[in-house]
């Protein structure tokens, strides 16, 4: 199954040209702070992890390898809107990988 | 974002509440049949291909090994259907027309013995229709905790593409 998913992923995604991914995303405050957290720990030094105390765990190792930033500099951005309100972080999207005929 | 995809496969959405997206995914052709070359190669059917030439039209062409008759081959004319609705629940289908309904008995009897068996749960095959029940697509998949946030589902066909529409609205 690797084999499988290594080659969709080698293909840069090209299987699922035209995806489009539009509306509302809404995250409370708890989950944006466990991914400040996160962003945190990943800006750390290891020689420094130990003492932070709110630990999450590493992302498992994986042998497939992937360039999200390609990914994210082919996509197109229709709509990209930050936004808050009491307790919540909004952040309207529209984002689309381009279809084959306009690549 | 692997964190909020974690989140979403253990079940927990409580971060997330409010939010409200439409996901269209086109799966391409060449996707969708290295999937279905995923099965065991010992198998009596010789080819099992899909291909996507026209809009809402999905052409499923399959040979098989036969007793006595030898190889048989068939082109069937799928067209999607159905929509999956949170609540009212609705199964997804690719309905045939005419094609397995005029083939032999005995190419229906070993695609229902063999195709069934590797189908997985969810996804059944009978004379006139593959029917998707969503909802246990995913328990058997182990991915039922993403069924809350399921709101809508359904398919489509474009030239070269398989479409999966979903609405995903957690409340």
């Amino acid at each position: 199954m690797d084999a499988f998913i290594q080659d969709i992923l080698d293909r840069e995604l090209d299987d699922f040209a035209g995806a489009r991914l539009a509306g509302k995303l809404s995250a409370s405050d708890a989950l944006v702070n466990e991914l400040l957290g996160l962003l945190r720990q990943q800006l750390t030094p290891d020689s420094e992890r130990n003492n932070m105390t709110n630990e999450v765990a590493a992302s498992p190792d994986t042998e497939i390898a992937f360039d999200l930033s390609r990914l994210i500099q082919r996509l197109r951005i229709n709509t990209l809107a930050y936004a808050t309100e009491a307790g919540r972080t909004t952040l309207e999207l529209d984002v689309q990988l381009p279809p084959r005929e306009s690549r | 974002m692997e964190i909020l995809l974690q989140r979403l496969r253990s079940g927990d959405l409580s971060g997330l509440t409010g939010t409200d997206l439409a996901l269209e995914l086109p799966l391409s052709e060449r996707l969708v049949n290295a999937a279905l070359d995923q099965r065991p190669a010992d198998g009596p059917l010789q080819r099992l291909s899909l291909s996507f030439l026209t809009n809402e039209v999905a052409s499923l062409t399959l040979a098989a090994r036969l007793p006595v008759i030898g190889t048989v081959e068939r082109r069937i004319d799928l067209h999607p259907r159905g929509e999956y609705q949170r609540g009212t629940g609705g199964l997804l289908y690719l309905e045939m027309t005419g094609g397995l309904k005029r083939v032999d008995r005995a190419l229906l009897k070993l695609l229902g013995g063999f195709v069934e068996k590797q189908l997985p749960p969810g996804i059944d095959l009978d004379a006139e229709r593959v029917t998707v029940d969503l909802p246990e697509l995913l328990r058997g998949q182990g991915q039922d905790a993403l069924l809350p946030a399921l709101a809508a589902a359904k398919l489509g066909v474009r030239p070269g593409q398989l479409i999966v529409f979903l609405h995903l609205k957690i409340d």
